[in-house]
């Protein structure tokens, strides 16, 4: 008898003659995930999509090693295998040869026609998608048969292996009368497919029902491309269950088989018989950021010694060691150590009082009135952004304003509801924050950090490094692109930037007898290989 | 009193009009806009698209426009279009709106019961120790804050004995009825446990007094029975007080249970109206603020109702 | 008449028991600076999260800090905010609730309308605008907290004097003259205490919760400082884990909201004579 049918037994213990709530050897994996998601449309929502991508596959996905991989392609095109091909102009054309006897939930024929609609749609100016720009530079979509894509790019764009990671089935999009598409705008708010009821998908489960608020649960698809013996599991049930505490308690009941959980809560499931903890480097790192783009910013902050002062300022060894419980490690650098483009030879901080205060006198900064150091009269004081409700990182900010104290510099606090936080953080109205990002398996980092980036919004700026990051940007091939990116993260770490302060790591608590699992700390998450997932019975 | 309803009736709707005017200006003027939401995952977002996604939604627009906008089309009993998942804002209040009016309900059921057994054997009984273990019970329940009440019922009945199920509303692929009630009960308990003590004070102290008014004491020198005085005259002058504090309770839809339907998972409006807030969802905020008033104005005016008929003293005019 | 009142007061028993708490606990918190063992924003990140010890009484915080010298630093703020919040709060709903009660017809509708506006008017929403706008300081916080709270203390001031107003003896003060003033104050509010304290009191407890909800959407007091509220709700993501940095301050709240519930029913007790307390 199977674990869950014990708790059942328990729950109902006294009522007799109850039914069990799982049916008779149907293989079901029980997720306690930790949002409640707004809707399927991958390219659409606003959460982490790995519910979509049980149902939805796109040309490639990413896996435990933050490398793209073919899923609907049959594989991935660069200059090596001869499916990119540079034209004297300087545009590409790259070809995708795709998967073939792939079938849509619904019986219909994948094809090229459907890639080529999914750019359309993306691309278009209404459709909303995180990374719309990315897909601009692709002037156009040929299909020289049904299971070929050319696209031609207008040039050379280093993460275009890593788009499409859903594809839409165009048939599903069309208006009543069959033959015209519908519009950007109509596809956006299609609830059918947004919903459920009409998200056909070519993956391994297809949808069954959502429960507003409760979860969302998908069945095995029989006609899946891999083979008739994949997957292995009959149903997933997605149950939403956002309170950390409550995912944990859940967790520890015994009643799920797979769940996220905090770092600092990782010493509670270490015990659990039926699960193990597996600790996922994210890509995200956890940082302190500086900004000049105020009056007193450029003023504070312009001297790369006083930087380099703040940063030694700040005992990272025991965050991480002590209020992270030894669950996250200390990062020298903005992209993931699990990635081969991560350079470990990089300038680094280490906690050294003595230095900070050494390289602020020689800054100019002299200890003034009440232990604030002071220079021009300006004394050195600074407020420090926090985001309300994010508990571990307001936790960092006092470790930070503790260690800036001990060197001479204030720093005072202001908490603002997310959305409110947000709108200051875009406009630079601040001078210095905790805050990470979740990055794509992509180890593009212009963004970030070239003075124009879209979300550089520190108003650090340097032509040099801008030139070297628009050259990695190009590198179509690895041994291309890695030296410019050890070359920008070396210059980023001697600037003294932003200071890392530990690589985010996502606790996953799996069930001992599901097989199969192979955790990935990409924006894509970790059910990229559901398909190969199995569910392993056990006595009880 | 009929006509007292009907001029109230009719107040209601110059009252809405006059809420939905605050209340859209208010959560317009918080900072911060929709496109957070674009934000909120922590990916890499392109400006151009943040700039559209505002210009699409049309919060770009002066407020009063975006109003007579809304109002126009709330007229004809359309919400609107929810900005975070596209869909009508009516279905998404209709989905939720039952499992908060059952929780509430229950707690409701249980709160009463507890509050009128500790009020009652309190105030029969000041100072002696039922009144004081009544009061601290009762204090247990609004000094507690509710996500510590409810991880540690989890903690008890959930993990260590195992006889109730963490959170949700029903066990996926079943409907028994004794599944949804085991589901029930912890979150029911959590929610009810706020009201006990506000209703059973409210109601020990009123009683109080009753026993010790001159009419209570006239009925007693006339010779009346000890328990017909206290269950027909003094507990009926005293519900006037309970009886609106009860109605604020009840038309506390929206946020009331909020906290509690986040530590169950429990699919009601108050998380719905919690994530429409930090999304700056303005469609579901309206929405569900309207009718949030709408019970609140509605719970009030049957509270007035109840004293009226309780205490034949109190007119209307 | 002090020595009556008092003695009125000390016949119950729970009450002088809270009173002496909350002299203790007042006391304790206000000498703060003078008798914690630590310093409140003490950083230490050699000793975090440890459990109650001789060396650390009520254990540490994911900071290493002192919970126990936390404790007596947040006591100040909390207590503070709770009885001024409180003390607004019913100050406002009586006025409100009183008038609409006395003098009925028109008044009474215009002012209950205000308060079914008042408590439709969601507080998330206004409370992050506030947050964006104003700084957290001590007055401005008992000023939110205790216009957010007055409503349900008007209505039922408004429901207790509508019936007092058409006792005899109000009849009999108004017939020999007696302004609405001194009908309202002299005879209507003392005779509507019973609710009006316990108004009061449950304000108290509720101020405290507010705040620290207020601290989670960024407009209570800043960290480092601490309150019981805000350490609280600091801790709720590790009650699992670290169950002392939730229980001690939950205690102190609950233990003041007890205390102050016991006061403000022996103070009614003594304040009313007509009441005798068994």
């Amino acid at each position: 008898m199977n674990r869950y049918f014990v708790s059942a037994l328990a729950v109902l213990a006294g009522c007799a003659g109850s039914e069990a709530p799982r049916r008779e050897g149907r293989k079901i994996l029980r997720v306690a995930y930790e949002r409640e998601i707004d809707l399927l449309n991958p390219f659409t929502s606003q959460n982490l999509v790995d519910i979509s991508f049980s149902m939805i596959e796109g040309l490639v996905t990413t896996n435990e090693r933050n490398e793209y991989i073919a899923v609907l392609a049959k594989e991935i095109p660069t200059e090596a295998n001869g499916l990119v091909v540079r034209y004297p102009d300087g545009s590409y054309r790259m070809t995708w040869p795709l998967q073939e006897n792939v079938r849509w939930h619904d019986g219909v024929a994948f094809t090229s026609e459907d890639v080529c609609f999914t750019w359309r749609f993306v691309a278009g100016p209404k459709s909303m998608t995180y990374n719309r720009e990315q897909y601009l530079g692709i002037q156009t979509c040929e299909m020289p048969d049904e299971h070929t894509v050319v696209f031609t790019w207008d040039g050379a764009y280093a993460y275009y292996a890593g788009l499409f990671e859903g594809i839409l089935p165009r048939h599903v999009f069309m208006k009543p009368d069959g033959r015209t598409e519908m519009t950007v705008d109509e596809i956006v708010n299609y609830e059918p497919y947004n919903r459920g009821q009409r998200t056909v998908g070519t993956g391994p489960f297809k949808f069954a029902e959502w429960k507003t608020g409760e979860y969302i649960r998908v069945v095995r698809n029989p006609d899946y491309w891999r083979g008739r013996e994949f997957p292995a599991i009959d149903e997933i049930v997605w149950a939403f269950i956002p309170d950390n505490n409550t995912r944990l308690l859940a967790l520890k009941s015994g009643r799920y088989d797979w769940g996220r959980i905090q770092p600092t809560q990782v010493s509670v499931v270490l015990d659990l018989k039926s699960s193990d903890v597996h600790l996922i480097d994210a890509n995200s790192v956890m940082h302190f950021d500086l900004a000049k783009r105020t009056e007193l910013g450029r003023r504070l902050f312009d001297d790369v010694r006083v930087r380099r002062a703040i940063f030694h300022a700040i005992d990272r060894a025991s965050v991480a060691g002590k209020l992270m419980e030894g669950a996250v490690k200390v990062a020298e650098g903005p992209i993931n150590p699990n990635s081969p483009y991560h350079n470990a030879n990089v300038t680094t901080y280490p906690y050294d009082l003595a230095q900070s205060r050494r390289l602020l006198e020689e800054a100019g900064w002299a200890m003034g009135p009440g232990g604030v150091r002071q220079k021009d009269s300006q004394r050195f004081s600074f407020v420090m952004l926090n985001r309300a409700g994010t508990t571990d990182r307001i936790l960092l900010a006092q470790v930070i304003q503790a260690g800036l104290k001990a060197v001479g510099i204030e720093v005072i606090f202001e908490t603002l509801e997310s959305a409110a936080w947000t709108q200051r953080w875009r406009r630079g109205q601040w001078e210095a924050m905790v805050s990470a990002w979740f990055l794509p398996a992509d180890p593009g980092i212009t963004g970030l950090y070239a003075c124009q980036g879209a979300n550089n919004m520190t108003g650090f700026c340097d032509p040099a490094l801008d030139q070297i990051l628009e050259r990695s940007d190009q590198a179509l091939s690895f041994e291309a692109r890695m030296p410019l990116l050890h070359q920008a993260q070396a210059e980023l770490a001697e600037q003294a930037r932003m200071l890392p302060l530990y690589q985010n790591v996502t606790p996953e608590v799996v069930g001992k007898r599901v097989r199969g699992y192979r955790g990935s700390g990409t924006n894509f998450g970790s059910f990229w290989n559901l398909w190969q997932w199995t569910l392993e019975e056990q006595g009880g | 009193m009929g006509s007292y309803v009907a001029r109230r009736l009719l107040q209601m709707g110059p009252l809405m009009v006059g809420i939905s005017m605050v209340v859209f200006a208010l959560i317009q003027a918080a900072p911060g806009g929709p496109e957070a939401v674009l934000l909120s995952s922590g990916r890499f977002v392109d400006p151009s698209v943040v700039e559209a996604y505002r210009v699409k939604l049309g919060v770009d627009q002066p407020v009063p426009v975006q109003y007579v906008r809304w109002a126009k089309t709330a007229l004809t009993g359309d919400l609107g279009v929810s900005y975070s998942s596209a869909r009508p804002v009516v279905h998404m209040i209709a989905e939720r709106l039952p499992a908060t009016v059952e929780l509430m309900g229950s707690a409701f059921l249980l709160a009463s019961l507890l509050a009128a057994t500790i009020g009652f054997a309190s105030a029969l009984r000041p100072h002696s120790w039922i009144d004081l273990v009544g009061a601290g019970a009762s204090f247990l329940g609004i000094a507690m804050p509710v996500f510590w009440l409810g991880l540690l019922l989890q903690l008890v009945f959930a993990v260590q004995l195992g006889w109730l199920p963490v959170s949700g509303t029903h066990t996926v692929g079943t409907s028994s009825v004794r599944d949804h009630l085991a589901h029930l009960a912890l979150p029911t308990v959590v929610l009810a446990s706020r009201y006990v003590a506000s209703w059973s004070r409210y109601f020990r102290a009123s009683l109080i007094s009753a026993l010790q008014s001159d009419y209570v004491r006239t009925a007693r020198a006339q010779g009346l029975r000890e328990g017909r005085v206290v269950f027909v005259h003094a507990v009926r002058n005293a519900l006037a007080p309970v009886v609106s504090v009860m109605a604020l309770g009840l038309a506390d839809l929206v946020s009331g249970a909020v906290v509690t339907e986040t530590v169950f998972a429990w699919p009601g409006i108050g998380r719905l109206f919690v994530q429409g807030m930090f999304a700056r969802d303005y469609p579901v905020l309206m929405g569900i603020l309207l009718m949030g008033s709408l019970s609140v104005i509605a719970f009030n005016l049957v509270a007035d109702v109840v004293y009226g008929l309780l205490d034949p003293r109190i007119r209307y005019d | 008449m002090r020595a009556l009142l008092w003695r009125r007061f000390s016949r119950h028993r729970a009450a002088v028991g809270s009173l002496v708490l909350f002299a203790l606990v007042g006391t304790l918190c206000a000498m703060a600076p003078v008798i914690a063992p630590y310093s409140f924003d003490g950083i230490d990140l050699d000793s975090v999260k440890q459990a109650p010890s001789l060396s650390h009484w009520m254990g540490t915080d994911d900071l290493g800090r002192d919970v126990f010298t936390r404790m007596l630093f947040g006591g100040r703020v909390s207590i503070l905010i709770g009885l001024l919040a409180a003390v607004v709060g019913t100050l406002l709903g009586t006025a409100i609730g009183a008038s609409a009660g006395y003098y009925g017809g028109r008044l009474d509708n215009i002012l209950m309308r205000i308060t079914d506006v008042a408590y439709a008017i969601p507080t998330l929403p206004l409370l992050i605008i506030l947050s964006a706008y104003s700084r957290a300081a001590l007055v401005s916080m008992v000023l939110i907290i205790g216009f957010l709270s007055w409503m349900a203390t008007a209505r039922v001031v408004r429901a207790q004097v509508l019936s007092i107003k058409e006792m005899d003896y109000v009849e009999a003060a108004r017939s020999m003259g007696a302004t609405d003033l001194r009908i309202l104050t002299r005879h209507i509010v003392p005779n509507a205490l019973g609710p009006i304290l316990v108004g009061a009191t449950l304000g108290v407890g509720n101020a405290i919760m507010i705040e620290s909800s207020l601290s989670f959407l960024g407009l209570g007091v800043q960290p480092p400082t601490p309150t019981w509220g805000n350490m609280l709700m600091d801790s709720q993501a590790t009650m699992v884990t670290k169950p002392w940095l939730t229980v001690f301050p939950g205690l102190a709240i609950l233990l003041i909201v007890l205390a102050v519930n016991f006061m403000g029913d022996a103070l009614k007790g003594a304040l009313d004579p007509e009441v005798k307390g068994g």
